[in-house]
């Protein structure tokens, strides 16, 4: 590997790792294992970088890595949550009155969905577009949509939920 | 009730957590380049090794009848053979790849687990069997100039540890393997059908 693609190694991470680490927090719930995570990837990345030949955006190539690695990390059953809302554990105790509380309620939020739903619904909070999060995932644009559909009522209803414990 | 515009908002405004260096992180993708091949040479290395020093035991001591042959030839085979399946799924995971679309990812990763799971179960039960029966045939010569005392120590210790191995240390490895690559095959398809649906 030259220098060059080094500089466009850091350039990828620079502009791509904040929204990456994002989606990774969003699919995890949890820093510790989203900074394992987005490492994991760019590492992935770097490894791949010289077979991207550009067929698609690189925005696309680099959250299919992401997603993938994702979903590569499975590991137990042990995380794996299922949309159960009159099992839902009391998480805060207090008013979620600040951003942070709010946030990190959002995040227990999702990390609530099915995994798949998790990446989906953290793309699209990413705003990444409906055509893109299609080709990253594989999922037609017309099912993608009813899911996207379903997703957010689900997570509205979940953060809901949570607010008003 | 907050609508799905709320929590788009809310998630754009998070706070920015601190991201990693990025010369941490380059340093680490090479390092982990470096650790896969070493790790897959180390595993080559101990195969040569292993058929070297057959060779060079079947050729220091004087072995007369065939059964010892046999035996030194069918354990060979044996740890031979497995180590090459371990190899095998060594070299099937770092080819797993990352960036084909998740689908067929998932495909790879339920094929991957099943036969890791055939590895740990039949796998695993017939190099057990195999080595049992390539020590059989390896104690005929070997025990031969031995009192009678000693080879009945010596094959009792041998049934001893063989059989503490294969129905104790053996079954708990292999409940401990087997539930925990269950495990993952049954996520895999959770959200293989996730996909789907």
């Amino acid at each position: 590997m030259n220098q060059n693609q080094e500089q466009h190694f850091k350039e990828l991470y620079q502009r791509y790792g904040p929204k990456v680490q994002r989606l990774c927090l969003g699919y995890t719930g949890n820093q510790m294992e989203a900074e394992d995570l987005l490492q994991e990837i760019f590492v992935k990345v770097w490894q791949n970088l010289h077979s991207f030949r550009g067929d698609s955006q690189v925005s696309t190539w680099i959250y299919r890595i992401a997603v993938n690695t994702c979903l590569y990390q499975i590991r137990t059953t042990k995380n794996k949550k299922s949309v159960d809302l009159d099992k839902a554990p009391v998480l805060v105790q207090s008013e979620p009155d600040t951003k942070e509380q709010q946030v990190q309620l959002l995040h227990k939020a999702i990390s609530e969905l099915k995994e798949s739903d998790r990446l989906i619904i953290t793309l699209l909070l990413e705003e990444v577009s409906y055509p893109e999060i299609a080709q990253i995932t594989e999922i037609t644009e017309v099912n993608l949509r009813v899911k996207i559909h379903r997703i957010k009522q689900q997570l509205s209803l979940i953060y809901a939920k949570y607010e008003r414990l | 009730m907050k609508d799905f515009n709320d929590i788009q908002n809310l998630w754009k405004e998070q706070t920015p957590a601190q991201l990693p260096d990025v010369n941490s992180i380059l340093a680490d993708a090479k390092k982990v380049q470096r650790g896969l091949n070493t790790k897959t040479i180390t595993q080559v290395i101990i195969l040569v090794a292993v058929v070297i020093f057959i060779i060079v035991l079947m050729n220091i001591i004087p072995f007369q009848q065939v059964t010892t042959f046999v035996g030194i030839g069918l354990m060979a085979g044996t740890i031979l053979l497995f180590s090459a399946v371990r190899l095998y799924q060594v070299v099937e995971m770092k080819k797993m790849d990352l960036t084909q679309n998740p689908r067929h990812l998932l495909v790879d990763l339920h094929r991957y687990y099943r036969f890791q799971n055939t590895v740990n179960t039949r796998y695993t039960l017939l190099y057990f069997i195999l080595m049992n029966v390539a020590f059989a045939l390896y104690f005929i010569e070997v025990l031969q100039p031995v009192p009678l005392l000693y080879q009945v120590i010596i094959v009792v210790i041998y049934l001893a540890w063989m059989l503490f191995a294969f129905l104790y240390l053996g079954k708990k490895h292999k409940l401990k393997e087997q539930t925990k690559t269950q495990s993952i095959i049954d996520a895999i398809r959770t959200i293989e059908e996730h996909y789907e649906s």
